[in-house]
């Protein structure tokens, strides 16, 4: 079978004692990362996208990848153990899993997080490997109207599944958009909003939007908060759950893959989406619902098993379309594009060792998760009693070398310190930073493609709505649209009419 | 009276934003729809983000909305920290560039802890150097005017 032979020779590559080791080093670091609440998956790839520069291309995917991923492994400790998300994407875990840790069973909640995760995991690598071809071939056929009507649909999903407000988000959207098409225009070469910089003559780089936004201006607003964790560290022993445990899990894990796999794909969906379905999902079918918060195995089960799952299939859009549906999937399209590799569907027939080897990797790196993650456990319990203050001034250090060391310049830092000015006084206003950075590595797509489009049709825009997939996406987009505004229209009017 | 200040302000910041690059993109040719130059689509984007910074500054007078928090300034001392290090890295090398980073954030936190300081270089400045100068040989100075 044509599968078989692919994944074989996937294999062959995420083998290679290289591959093997980055990808060991991916998924560590990943798990320490989730581990640590404070510092997500995007600062850290933002950190370590400028010392890929030296491997090859698949071999640096390979380490971003791990990371990714291994960060929703680790984030579950934290959530279990000191009932804080070490990832967003933990947080339903908090609800049962630290119930269960003040039972005794901290054991057997981390056993079960690792075990759904892994068993996720496993099978959110082959639905890529499954699903991704061929969605690819049909995306060859894709021409600019298309892809201009994917990144809007990509877009307004991110804008619509995003928590805050639609408004906020449109104009975060927005502004990335514009922020995107600083340098040079890609049709003619001329410039624009440079203002005559000659640091931003080759545009802004998504590592420096991306530190600013998640590392600097992270670190603000947790200063801003304070510090204050109760660890729950004392007794975790009996990591192994009980047969009885398994068997209650087995329904629950199946459903948060499923759940998981389908979100992950969608645009602004991905594992914390996918969790907080799977959790609400387990709630609905359970017999006895009142025993959810109070240390339920299933909302510690689904959930995580979801949000691993979803961790793997937001690869899909990557890998096939070329389009990134979270913060974390838009830099990892910023280092295909570092690596001189173009995401979209063009990938699987041009570098097929990248999406093989990438894919093989994936389901490694589960495997080493679980090691890390059940016999090594006690040396991620002890990390969490290192304080958050020796922490960031660690994380600060590290994004300084790496920004100084992307163009060997120290704007690329004055630019981060910026952006992280400006992230921060944008969270105060309730502005999230996720649809900025999509709209950042959208914005010269989307213009390219519009302008590509409107060009083939003589300045007619309604080849938008003739061409069938462009039209399908599109109204695809309203709908979703209509889904949100509709009841909060709805809300507003009554508020109006109350108070005249 | 302003009812959602979250809304309000953020509102203005998009409203500016916009302003700012329509301007701008009036300095750059538009051509037509079916032959855009490069002033179009910004030109477009300022103005979608001018209407985005309007509504968004009168639904905050017509509806309830969350209120903005007291914007603090210990916190964004690790921007500063940045800044310096960007600063300093040229003149005066790594060294102390990262000793002046490690003094300003270890200022940010809740009071000011002596020993962090001591622990943060005893561990970070010898790694930046075996790790980022040595073995992944990145062209950085180390010492002044080295």
């Amino acid at each position: 079978m044509d599968l078989v032979t692919h994944l074989a020779h996937g294999f062959s590559i995420a083998v290679t004692p290289l591959n093997l080791t980055y990808c060991l080093f991916g998924v560590t670091l990943g798990t320490l990362i989730g581990v640590l609440p404070g510092i997500g998956p995007a600062a850290t790839l933002a950190m370590l996208l400028p010392m890929t520069f030296s491997l090859s291309p698949v071999t640096s995917l390979i380490m971003l990848a791990g990371i990714y991923y291994g960060s929703q492994y680790g984030g579950s400790t934290t959530a279990i153990l000191i009932n804080t998300p070490g990832e967003a994407s933990s947080v339903v875990t908090t609800l049962d899993g630290y119930q269960m840790a003040r039972r005794g069973r901290a054991g057997a909640a981390l056993g079960v997080a690792a075990i759904g995760s892994f068993a996720a995991g496993s099978v959110a690598t082959l639905v890529v490997a499954l699903f991704a071809p061929p969605l690819s071939s049909v995306a060859l056929s894709f021409g600019a109207p298309e892809y201009f009507s994917l990144m809007v649909f990509g877009l307004m999903g991110a804008m619509v599944l995003a928590s805050g407000s639609l408004l906020r988000s449109l104009g975060m959207v927005l502004l990335g958009l514009a922020v995107g098409l600083v340098g040079p225009d890609i049709n003619s070469g001329k410039l624009r909003f440079t203002y005559g910089i000659e640091d931003l003559f080759d545009g802004i780089n998504v590592v420096v939007v991306a530190m600013g936004l998640f590392a600097f201006a992270e670190i603000v607003a947790n200063l801003e908060h304070g510090e204050k964790r109760e660890t729950f560290t004392k007794a975790v022993r009996g990591l192994l759950p009980s047969r009885e445990d398994l068997k209650r899990i087995i329904a629950p894990v199946l459903r948060g893959t499923a759940i998981g796999s389908l979100l992950g794909v969608l645009p602004g969906g991905g594992p914390l989406l996918a969790s907080f379905a799977a959790y609400t999902v387990e709630k609905k079918v359970a017999d006895d619902a009142s025993r959810f918060g109070q240390g339920a195995i299933e909302g510690v089960a689904a959930p995580e098993a979801a949000n691993n799952a979803g961790a793997q299939t937001s690869f899909i859009p990557l890998l096939t379309l070329g389009i990134p549906t979270s913060a974390t999937m838009a830099l990892m399209l910023g280092a295909m594009t570092m690596q001189g590799i173009n995401p979209g569907p063009q990938v699987l027939t041009k570098s097929p060792d990248l999406f093989w080897g990438m894919i093989a990797s994936m389901w490694i790196g589960n495997a080493m998760l679980v090691i890390l993650n059940l016999p090594l456990i006690g040396i991620w319990i002890r990390l969490l009693t290192v304080p958050y203050r020796l922490l960031y001034p660690a994380i600060l250090v590290f994004c300084c070398i790496g920004l100084t060391s992307l163009d060997n310049r120290v704007f690329d830092v004055h630019a981060a310190a910026v952006f992280g000015l400006a992230g921060y006084l944008l969270f105060k206003l309730g502005c999230e930073p996720a649809p900025f950075l999509l709209g950042f590595i959208l914005g010269p797509g989307l213009e390219e493609n519009l302008r590509r489009a409107l060009v083939l049709s003589r300045g007619d825009p309604s080849v938008f709505i003739t061409q069938p997939i462009s039209a399908a996406l599109l109204l695809a987009s309203v709908a979703m649209l209509a889904m949100v505004v509709g009841p909060a229209v709805r809300k507003w009017r009554t508020e109006v009419f109350r108070e005249g | 009276m302003v009812k959602a200040p979250q809304d309000f302000w953020s509102g203005l910041a998009f409203l500016g934003a916009g302003l700012f690059i329509s301007i701008s993109a009036w300095g750059y040719p538009a051509g037509t729809a079916a032959r855009m130059s490069h002033g179009y689509v910004p030109m477009l984007l300022g103005y979608a983000l001018c209407a985005v910074g309007a509504a968004s500054v009168v639904r905050s007078f017509l509806v309830h909305g969350a209120p903005v928090s007291r914007i603090a300034l210990r916190p964004m001392l690790p921007l500063a920290a940045v800044i310096a290090f960007a600063l300093l890295l040229h003149p005066a090398g790594l060294v102390v560039a990262t000793f002046a980073l490690i003094v300003i954030s270890v200022m940010a936190a809740d009071r000011f802890r002596p020993l962090d300081i001591l622990i943060l270089s005893a561990l970070l400045i010898p790694f930046n150097w075996i790790i980022f100068v040595r073995a992944l040989g990145l062209p950085l100075p180390l010492l002044p005017w080295g």
